[in-house]
């Protein structure tokens, strides 16, 4: 079903298509997994995320307001997921750090063995970087680097201004540069 | 052009989002400001960098327990949530003619002379009937000791 459009494949789900919904999972798994793993430093999180989001998709299919605007519904629902697990695990360093306790069980910011794909050293430099910019900067930046949105649908998923987005994407640009000089 | 250009601002003009006048001073600019231009390098490395970083993949297992959840929750959201009396008695694995043997306990309703059950209530059925079988195999079960004990005097 590659030539159909989001909202028909979830029309079609909504009508029972189960192949419709694999096909929605087939299109969008890679990016989504990508934005979680970008937002939350580590791959184990970002696997979760990535069921969750298409669990709520599938329970939410009939609540989506078909008007050509699935990607931004459902990196919403992921950036969602991604702030809570975030928020959870920031929880849970603090909790960690206030009892004494070692962090050898958190999730590390390492990549694991199965993700060193990025041969080039800058490559990976660049990974760890955007990995450091300030939460914000760091979801604006995945979105209009890797999923090429638009300001606007960018500004959609965030829920904030059009000109807020620029801002966060030229300083995180920016900030990127200033260590790359 | 004093050399107070922002780096943001550099960002814009490789990005062609400055406004045409302001382009062309900044470029002009870029011509003796070694510091802009390395900067403006910078930035272009860096976008380069960004289109080409590879996609990162979910490992094998982490995409087999995705599509498993959810395979499972799209059986359960795509089921019927009103069923036929034929799709009850293949939900509870009888032929039609056993289930007239319970059809009157039932939670069905009627709709133009034809019996429906609600999934959700079936189930609740379902195991409201598992309680009293345990319940019944435990009586008989005691009294089965009972009987035993009491042979054995």
């Amino acid at each position: 079903m590659p030539s159909l459009a989001d909202d028909d494949l979830v029309q079609m789900y909504r009508e029972g298509d189960v192949d419709a919904f694999d096909a929605l999972f087939d299109r969008y798994h890679v990016a989504i997994y990508n934005f979680a793993r970008t937002m939350l430093g580590h791959s184990d999180g970002a696997e979760d995320v990535l069921q969750e989001v298409f669990l709520a998709v599938a329970r939410a299919a009939r609540a989506y307001d078909a008007r050509g605007r699935f990607r931004a519904w459902l990196f919403r629902l992921a950036r969602n997921h991604c702030l809570n697990r975030l928020q959870s695990d920031r929880l849970r360093r603090r909790v960690i750090a206030e009892s004494g306790l070692d962090l050898a069980d958190a999730p590390s910011g390492e990549p694991s063995p199965a993700e060193q794909v990025d041969r080039d050293e800058r490559l990976a430099l660049l990974r760890q970087l955007i990995g450091e910019l300030p939460e914000r900067q760091r979801e604006a930046l995945a979105l209009y680097a890797f999923e090429e949105m638009s300001y606007q649908e960018i500004a959609d998923v965030l829920g904030i201004p059009l000109n807020t987005v620029r801002t966060l994407i030229h300083r995180a640009r920016a900030a990127l540069a200033q260590r790359f000089e | 052009m004093a050399c107070d250009i922002r780096y943001e601002e550099i960002g814009e003009f490789a990005a062609g989002e400055l406004p045409a006048e302001r382009a062309r001073e900044l470029e002009q600019h870029l011509r003796s400001c070694a510091n802009c231009q390395r900067r403006l390098d910078a930035v272009r490395a860096v976008d380069t960098g960004l289109a080409r970083l590879p996609r990162l993949l979910p490992s094998p297992g982490g995409l087999h327990r995705a599509r498993r959840s959810l395979s499972e929750v799209l059986r359960r959201t795509q089921e019927p949530e009103l069923m036929r009396l034929d799709e009850v008695a293949e939900f509870l694995r009888i032929s039609l003619d056993e289930l007239e043997e319970v059809v009157a306990e039932l939670p069905a309703f009627e709709v133009a002379g034809q019996l429906r059950v609600r999934r959700a209530k079936l189930l609740e059925w379902v195991e409201a009937r598992e309680r009293s079988y345990r319940r019944s195999s435990a009586q008989s079960e005691v009294a089965r000791a009972f009987a035993d004990t009491i042979e054995s005097h």
